[in-house]
């Protein structure tokens, strides 16, 4: 049975919320379809009440913005409350949520507010991942060095989403020290605003 | 004592003391686009240039800061959420660590009480949920403290902020 992918991060491409995505679909053997809210309001409503139907899974992904879900992903699920609520249906939700923080439990607000939609909808709740330390998700292939875990923890939804399994959340980051996090973050953004023709102290700028 | 008030109230006015600053979260506006202009391009101020944009300097120079919110889903709703993600010029992008976890630098040497007031109607996880939330904000803003109340309707909180 496929699976229906909802991605809630406001990047034009999704960033790494589309990322897990696309990596949860291949290991779904390409059993999944994923659409972006942000691009596609309408179409992601109707594909979620077409999964509800049909009672396939349904995955969202979505980064953390002020420790909980970003408004216009928030504004999207009180939207569809009303759709889940009014069909009877045996999907399972999963949940995904990365943060730029080095800690995953960050996370842990946004998946309970998830869970409580959940609730309010009537809907079945499977397992959420909790990434922490998004900023390193790129800095190798997935399963290799660092992203390791991140590729197990991965797999293991992929398979809880294949037997509509539920079970508690996985909290991963990849493996990299956090003074390095630290350190290279510091660099990176120092680095951004350089190419913008800031220096430290122009970031560091207070607004009268 | 200067305060700013961000509310989301429908079909209601809301009456405040003379120096407060008022902002209704209603139209909803533009939602943060996670693109850290507001950090690496214009510090300190939204690229997106709306009636938001200056919801950081109002912070800065607040005493305390009011967030008044229906509970949705143990969250805020997603007109206050909007202005909060929208108000994370007010920190740095730069990393410190906070009780053991990675926030913020603060941008400021400023800091604020933070009271959010929830209403409607909400289970006791919904509060709980709400209260974490709000908790976990003041820690990023680096707020002084953190008051968390609920009420049943606007009526019933209306002499909080007077």
């Amino acid at each position: 049975m496929s699976t229906i992918m909802l991605c809630g991060s406001p990047h034009n491409d999704g960033g790494n919320s589309t990322y897990f995505l696309n990596a949860l679909k291949e290991k779904l053997n390409g059993k999944g379809e994923i659409y972006n809210i942000m691009n596609s309001s309408e179409i992601s409503e109707a594909a979620f009440l077409q999964a509800l139907i049909n009672g396939e899974n349904i995955v969202f992904s979505f980064p953390l913005y002020a420790d909980s879900l970003p408004a216009y992903f928030l504004a999207f699920l009180k939207k569809i409350k009303t759709t889940a609520e009014n069909v009877v249906s045996q999907s399972r939700v999963y949940v995904i949520v990365n943060n730029g923080f080095y800690d995953d439990v960050q996370n842990n607000i946004a998946i309970k507010i998830i869970w409580k939609w959940c609730d309010k909808c009537g809907l079945l709740k499977g397992r959420a991942l909790a990434v922490g330390a998004g900023g390193m998700v790129h800095a190798a292939p997935l399963g290799k060095g660092p992203l390791a875990k991140v590729d197990l923890a991965l797999k293991q939804l992929a398979e809880d989403i294949e037997n509509s399994r539920s079970g508690d959340t996985i909290f991963v980051k990849p493996s990299f020290p956090r003074f390095l996090y630290t350190f290279m973050g510091n660099i990176s953004f120092t680095a951004e605003g350089k190419k913008n023709g800031l220096s430290k102290a122009d970031i560091k700028t207070l607004l009268k | 004592m200067s305060r700013l008030i961000i509310y989301d109230i429908q079909n209601e006015t809301l009456t405040a003391k003379k120096d407060d600053i008022l902002f209704s979260a209603n139209p909803i506006v533009k939602p943060c686009m996670g693109c850290f202009g507001c950090w690496i391009k214009t510090p300190g101020r939204c690229v997106i240039g709306d009636r938001c944009s200056d919801i950081p300097s109002y912070i800065a120079k607040c005493d305390e800061m009011i967030l008044i919110s229906p509970v949705l889903f143990g969250s805020y709703s997603e007109s206050i959420k909007a202005v909060i993600d929208r108000s994370i010029p007010y920190v740095l992008p730069y990393f410190r660590i906070v009780g053991g976890e990675m926030h913020h630098k603060m941008r400021y040497k400023h800091s604020f009480k933070l009271k959010v007031l929830f209403y409607g109607e909400c289970d006791s996880e919904e509060r709980q949920l709400a209260e974490s939330l709000a908790q976990a904000n003041a820690v990023n803003f680096g707020a002084k403290s953190c008051e968390v109340k609920f009420f049943d309707g606007i009526e019933e909180l209306r002499g909080e902020i007077l």
